[in-house]
């Protein structure tokens, strides 16, 4: 839909500026970024790429502010990562889907503690990145922040793979708990492999205002009719705010914080270079690259 | 001289994207992720559980039944802890001893739930919709006989504080 459009309005934007930046003249960019464009798909189609790459693994994302983009601390940085990712199962989880943690702590001695929730937020790249889980425990709502490479992490489970409409179930604690009521002891639902991961479609109703952020003004997809429900104080202050529609074509915001073809098929070499090298060494069979959709 | 190629590689740096979404001297750039937003600018007033926080009464104890069937909840008004800089009281976290007002009276009280600030959070330690905190009478005993939420299981570390033991003794269930 929209968000596959804009994604390949983007990597037309990405692929017209690097030519740009190459060449001169008119016939011969053109030339340049055609035979470009041409040798990255062939690429593609090598390493078998994941569309949804930056979905799946948004920790291999590159940074979105520019200047900490170095090229030797990410690699270091994604050198580490996939040392991790060796010796822990890091499954595939989107925001929205229910996810199980198991973490140790020296004050549980040598027990462990689980927490089950629906993944709200996934955010920062690298290997500070990190995602929070909201459960509504007793009628109290519970969120609770993992950092993905955090030691202490000793399992992570995805209970029922799936996507929402939003990429930032922020709303969630405004919302009605049973939006965010899980049972702690559900039993994983199987995801068929090779069919693509399904979105929810629900719509959210919140709870009255006053609610934690603007919701009526943000206006996630997720949410039904938070216009309505804002009070009229707020909507007369902020009626004349509520022009971000053009937020969406908005290519250059999306291709200075998204990710870029060249740099995914980068990082999708190093996995499977990574993967090969351990699996010659005998030591392990477990996959790093892989995706629920794509599985045979 | 335009042709040259040192004038040309500087009008390329002026003019290239990447310079122009550097981190500027303001900390606000475009389009800022809001995990990258500075505390230190723009942000509300206060974050944490300070003078003037509501709180939730989560045990059992008579007073803390009517706090919240009348709608007027505890608030606080001191925390008991050492802050950073003289004059400056710091904010209440995870148990902490804290100073409320309840129903005209003050009472001690400490912290079992905190609603953190996103920015504030702590691998795997749970954060609570509401600030809740569990009343102690003028010996510093727990007030109810028992705790009706679950509490963070972090707060098993403070099992020395002999007051706090008290509180984890009368909670059964921990997150």
């Amino acid at each position: 839909g929209m968000r596959s459009a804009v994604s390949a309005a983007r990597r037309a934007a990405t692929a017209a500026a690097a030519a740009s930046t190459i060449s001169t003249g008119g016939g011969q960019a053109a030339a340049l970024s055609k035979a470009d464009s041409t040798s990255l798909r062939a690429r593609a189609k090598a390493l078998k790429h994941i569309d949804e790459f930056p979905e799946i693994y948004p920790d291999f994302v590159q940074s979105p502010v520019w200047n900490r983009r170095i090229p030797l601390r990410e690699s270091l940085e994604r050198a580490d990562m996939l040392e991790r990712r060796m010796q822990l199962d890091v499954p595939e989880f989107y925001v929205g889907s229910i996810v199980a943690v198991t973490t140790t702590a020296a004050y549980l001695g040598a027990k462990e503690h689980r927490f089950v929730g629906i993944c709200i937020r996934r955010e920062k790249p690298g290997l500070l990145h990190q995602f929070t889980l909201r459960n509504v425990i007793d009628g109290q709502g519970v969120e609770v922040m993992y950092e993905l490479y955090n030691p202490t992490i000793r399992k992570i489970e995805t209970l029922k793979l799936e996507k929402r409409l939003d990429s930032d179930l922020s709303y969630l604690i405004d919302a009605h708990p049973e939006y965010s009521t899980v049972d702690p002891h559900m039993e994983p639902v199987a995801h068929p492999a090779g069919t693509p991961v399904p979105v929810n479609q629900m719509k959210v109703k919140l709870r009255p205002p006053p609610w934690t952020r603007r919701w009526e003004v943000i206006g996630p997809a997720g949410v039904a009719n938070a216009w309505e429900d804002a009070t009229p104080w707020y909507k007369r202050k902020f009626h004349k705010t509520k022009v971000n529609d053009y937020e969406k074509y908005d290519l250059i915001a999306a291709y200075r914080t998204g990710s870029t073809l060249e740099h995914e098929l980068k990082v999708e070499e190093e996995m499977q270079e990574f993967e090969r090298q351990r699996h010659a060494a005998g030591l392990t069979r477990r996959r790093i690259f892989r995706s629920a959709s794509a599985a045979k | 001289m335009l042709g040259s190629p040192s004038s040309l590689s500087l009008l390329t740096r002026l003019f290239s994207p990447s310079i122009s979404s550097t981190v500027a001297a303001s900390g606000r750039w475009y389009p800022q992720p809001a995990y990258e937003l500075s505390k230190h600018r723009s942000r509300p007033p206060v974050m944490g559980i300070h003078r003037r926080t509501r709180c939730m009464v989560v045990d059992n104890s008579q007073l803390g039944k009517e706090a919240h069937s009348s709608g007027k909840l505890a608030y606080c008004i001191h925390v008991y802890k050492q802050g950073f800089r003289a004059k400056h009281m710091p904010h209440a976290t995870l148990g902490d001893k804290v100073l409320v007002a309840i129903r005209g009276e003050m009472k001690k009280a400490f912290v079992v739930g905190a609603n953190t600030h996103v920015h504030l959070r702590k691998h795997g330690v749970p954060v609570t919709d509401t600030n809740n905190i569990v009343l102690l009478n003028e010996e510093g005993n727990p007030l109810g006989t028992r705790v009706t939420t679950a509490i963070p299981a972090q707060l098993k570390t403070k099992v020395d504080n002999a007051q706090f033991a008290k509180v984890l003794a009368i909670s059964n269930k921990f997150l």
